[in-house]
């Protein structure tokens, strides 16, 4: 009876120490995988943000104030600008420029797609891990608006998105959100 | 099981619960990192979209320079829907020199302001988020 209990014991010890090593390795490898994406994401949503930014910032050169913003939905903006985004120069034609995100998704999500006259720019064109867009555009009172001819600046919200390697795992999300300004229809006096 | 076993057994217990609680303390430190990474580039948008709202006003002319140091002291709260949290802006303007510093004696026509804005709020936001910008009267 003795040795059974024994053996008994000690098959209920190795077993919590092999579960307990499992699991160990299993958080081991999602916590990993949490630092990858924290260290190559904060970056990225960093950077997706300073180029949305500027390219709010550049929009309406030479343009009435009232002319600036052509398309103002909740998933997609078109302005038009002097200004030639791609080559970071004035520009004697007018562009338009259109920040939306891919319709489809490829290995790196869905890109973020900033076009000039319809071609995604050279140095901006595509950022990816991105799962979805929202715009909430805002007059010169700072008050909601949904018409175009009056959109001053806009709330972007970005949320990022990275499939776990692990299955079953759930996809790791950040978001964020930026206050963006067509100041150069503010330097017209908005 | 003789005393000795017993004993053998509880050190292995004490071992194995040592190792958990390490193992998840880094786990929730890691948790803790990549909470104040996202917030930390969150706050910092949130303080470039108040110091872009005062350079906006300024540029329009919806806002005086010389009421830049009665409109931008303020503490607000701001909560953003995907994030549930509620992050506090602190702006604080003054009357300062060409380089920023404090002047040694109030001058409300100084032609140089200066505004910081403090974001702090989450208990997942270690350290505030401060930003601060120089503004300079240009147009006499």
């Amino acid at each position: 009876m003795s040795v059974l209990l024994d053996v008994l014991g000690s098959v209920i010890i190795g077993a919590m120490l092999l579960m307990m090593m499992t699991t160990f390795q299993i958080q081991l490898q999602e916590s990993s995988q949490r630092i990858l994406y924290v260290a190559t994401m904060v970056d990225n949503m960093d950077m997706a943000a300073t180029k949305i930014n500027k390219t709010f910032a550049l929009a309406g050169i030479g343009m009435p104030v009232d002319s600036v913003c052509v398309i103002a939905e909740t998933n997609r903006v078109a302005f038009k600008t002097f200004w030639d985004c791609n080559s970071d120069t004035l520009s004697t034609t007018r562009h338009t420029i259109e920040i939306k995100i891919a319709d489809t998704a490829n290995n790196y999500g869905k890109a973020l797609i900033i076009s000039q006259d319809g071609t995604p720019m050279t140095n901006a064109g595509y950022i990816f891990y991105i799962e979805a867009i929202s715009f909430i555009y805002y007059n010169k009172s700072d008050v909601v608006t949904n018409s175009a001819g009056t959109v001053r600046s806009a709330d972007v919200l970005l949320t990022f998105r990275r499939d776990s390697n692990g299955a079953g795992n759930r996809p790791l999300r950040t978001n964020i959100q930026v206050k963006c300004y067509f100041m150069n229809s503010y330097l017209q006096g908005a | 099981m003789n005393l000795m076993e017993m004993i053998l057994a509880l050190l292995a217990v004490v071992l194995f619960t040592t190792l958990s609680l390490s193992y998840n303390q880094s786990i929730w430190r890691q948790t803790d990192y990549l909470n104040n990474a996202t917030l930390t580039v969150q706050a910092s948008q949130l303080c470039h979209s108040v110091l872009d709202e005062a350079d906006a006003k300024l540029f329009s002319k919806q806002l005086d320079i010389s009421n830049l140091v009665t409109t931008y002291n303020f503490t607000r709260t701001k909560t953003y829907s995907h994030l549930a949290q509620t992050f506090t802006i602190k702006a604080v303007a003054v009357d300062c020199d060409s380089l920023g510093g404090n002047l040694s004696s109030p001058n409300p026509n100084s032609f140089f302001k200066r505004i910081v804005v403090t974001v702090s709020g989450p208990s997942s936001l270690t350290r505030p988020v401060t930003m601060m910008r120089l503004y300079t009267k240009t147009f006499m």
